[in-house]
């Protein structure tokens, strides 16, 4: 499937989440993103916030590499994304938190509340393995746009309109421009995210962007003891089309 | 003798910093709602040397929130104390009872200047909110206010009086449903509608440009205080204490000051109940470096980089971070910092009531119990300015429950029995 699987590392235990991982990946979510959590996490809704003060509560940023860890010993080849927030970076240390992502080989790194060009993303820059994903929206110019793309990153991060997560879904009307401007710069993979909820959605989404990001949608589904439905019928869905 | 020439003249550095003071300060902000802020920092860079931007925050000064405020010798307590005169800005007998008016007045004057309609705030106890609900009523905007939900019960009369002057109260149901949720719901429905939105952040907080541009707005407080002491003595303080929650007040007081290498500034922070996490919000004396809600500066947090929760008696200082031109200049030693306790916080709110006629706010209320502390150590010709920066009427039940809880207690059951 064209999605990247979102989910919050620890939440709601870290054995718990342990097995949603496994169930992404025996369902075939192509990229995940896994979140390690903070106690304050200012750019996601309600929903994930919760997920966050409760993971946070039983998960340090090094019970979380050592969760990576044993993801990656059991799939050395699945597509990962490492997302949280700079506090977290910048307690544990931005090179060696970069080192332990290297370690792991896990090279992407989503920080939404970290510009790409301040002083502490360039900690990132200069790491030979970790990459910065630039999170953009629709209204981002031209010269921010050209200078996010400078470190030709693989990955950029959408969002598909002015939203935060987990609320209503919508595509920007500028959006289908703003993709093809990007592509024309440098030929990153466009994932798509903000508001994605049902197969419909990920459908509409892929219609534009290279992959579906889906996290909130996914946790209310943990939360109500209904993801393994929640993944089947989005599998069934999209496997019909 | 050292000439000025020789220093560093802090007052030009900050004002034409570009976000940055020293290491501190920074925009880390999700890139949706980077255009608000560039639009906003150029707006201020071109109002804040335009004669007749000035002239026209001036006349709201002077017209709506009823500046200058008075300069109070307490002759009483000073006497009383036995040491230095201790002088008392009247911050409180602004419009709205504290000198917050004061960069609300500025932000929705640069709100109108961008033909913004729409005004987005946070609050704690409420009274930055009320005050934002009161310049929003007075210049046409629609006002949203997030609270988080137990600050919302718990004060529920400034909800009624900001409904009453027509903003729309927000509860925030997420986290700790206190003041750090209200600032991430107020930045998460900029990011929702980041075209028609100003957020007017209440404190020397935040991104750039909020904490240049709320220092600019507040440093009419240290202009005043100047020229009134110089007036009424001829001389300079030797000692300016401010509260510092985030740290507007102080640095509307300490502005002035900064390039007056004699004038000592002394930061107090919420010594709350202890030093231990949790039972206060001394984020300078007991914090570490780090990056949140939008700067870099000092925050009480966990080995982790997990924001830990605060307390302090005054809803005000209550909060985890501090100004990041507050954090630079501690580390270059322009400001010192001290904390007060919650309990001499207290006393000195009685204090000053018994002595001078005065009921100060209980964020005041700490910069006025340091100066209790240390007048009496200082000679008669030695000078002490605290910033009342707020009244303190607003903390009826706190003081009362603290003072006389049996007649509290029995006037809110007679109240209720009444219903």
């Amino acid at each position: 499937m064209k999605i990247m699987a979102h989910t919050v590392i620890g939440y709601p235990t870290l054995e718990e989440s342990q097995k949603i991982v496994e169930l992404y990946m025996e369902k075939g979510f192509e990229i995940l993103e896994l979140q390690i959590p903070f106690s304050h996490p200012t750019a996601d809704g309600s929903v994930l916030t919760q997920a966050n003060r409760v993971a946070a509560q039983h998960t340090s940023t090094q019970q979380s590499f050592d969760f990576l860890k044993e993801v990656r010993q059991t799939a050395p080849s699945q597509k990962i994304m490492v997302m949280t927030y700079l506090n977290k970076l910048f307690s544990f240390g931005i090179t060696e938190f970069c080192d332990q992502m290297k370690a792991l080989e896990i090279p992407y790194l989503i920080i939404p509340d970290l510009p790409f060009d301040s002083p502490f993303a360039q900690y990132i820059h200069d790491h030979p393995f970790v990459q910065l994903v630039p999170v953009l929206s629709a209204n981002v110019t031209t010269e921010r746009l050209e200078k996010a793309l400078e470190n030709k990153p693989d990955y950029v991060y959408l969002m598909a309109d002015f939203k935060i997560t987990g609320t209503s879904f919508s595509l920007h009307e500028n959006l289908q421009d703003l993709i093809q401007k990007i592509k024309r710069i440098h030929p990153a993979q466009i994932g798509l995210g903000f508001g994605i909820k049902t197969a419909e959605h990920v459908q509409t989404t892929l219609e534009i962007a290279d992959f579906a990001i889906m996290g909130s949608a996914l946790t209310t589904a943990i939360d109500e003891g209904k993801i393994l439905e929640k993944v089947d019928e989005l599998k069934g869905e999209l496997s019909v089309s | 003798m050292q000439t000025t020439t020789e220093t560093t003249l802090y007052k030009d550095l900050i004002l034409n910093s570009k976000g940055y003071f020293g290491e501190y300060g920074g925009m880390f902000i999700p890139e949706v709602i980077r255009p608000n802020m560039e639009a906003l920092t150029a707006t201020f860079e071109a109002c804040k040397n335009d004669e007749s931007f000035i002239a026209e925050l001036q006349e709201a000064y002077r017209t709506f929130s009823g500046r200058p405020t008075p300069l109070t010798p307490l002759h009483n307590l000073s006497k009383e104390l036995g040491g230095a005169q201790i002088f008392l800005k009247r911050e409180g007998l602004n419009h709205t009872g504290a000198h917050k008016i004061n960069h609300c007045l500025g932000q929705v004057l640069l709100a109108k200047k961008q033909g913004k309609k729409r005004i987005i705030a946070e609050t704690g106890a409420g009274q930055h909110g009320y005050a934002t609900a009161a310049v929003c009523a007075r210049y046409g905007m629609e006002c949203i206010v997030y609270m988080g939900k137990k600050d919302y019960e718990r004060q529920r009369p400034n909800v009624f009086w900001m409904e009453t002057l027509g903003a729309k109260v927000i509860p925030v149901m997420d986290g700790s449903q206190t003041l750090n949720d209200a600032v991430i719901a107020a930045f998460k429905d900029l990011i929702t509608h980041p075209e028609e939105s100003h957020y007017l952040l209440g404190s020397a907080v935040g991104p750039h440009p909020f904490p240049l541009l709320n220092t600019y707005f507040q440093k009419i407080v240290g202009e005043e205080i100047k020229e009134q002491i110089l007036n009424q003595l001829g001389q300079l303080p030797d000692k300016c204490l401010a509260c510092v929650g985030g740290g507007s007040n102080a640095l509307g007081m300490f502005f002035e000051f900064l390039d007056d290498e004699k004038v000592e500034l002394i930061g107090v922070e919420a010594g709350g109940k202890s030093h231990l996490s949790g039972e206060h919000a001394a984020k300078i004396n007991y914090g570490k470096k780090g990056i949140f809600e939008g700067y870099y500066s000092y925050f009480l947090q966990d080995d982790d980089g997990n924001i830990e929760p605060t307390h302090s008696v005054s809803a005000g200082l209550d909060y985890c971070g501090v100004s990041p031109i507050l954090a630079y200049l501690y580390d270059n030693k322009r400001v010192q910092f001290t904390n007060a306790s919650d309990t001499n916080t207290l006393n000195a709110v009685k204090k000053l009531a018994e002595t001078e006629g005065i009921i100060l706010a209980l964020e005041s209320a700490h910069a006025l119990s340091y100066a209790i502390e240390i007048a009496p150590t200082l000679d008669k010709d030695k000078v002490i300015v605290v910033n009342g920066s707020g009244r303190g009427e607003k903390d009826l039940f706190i003081t009362m429950s603290h003072f006389q809880k049996d007649s509290l207690d029995t006037f809110m059951r007679n109240h209720l029995g009444d219903e």
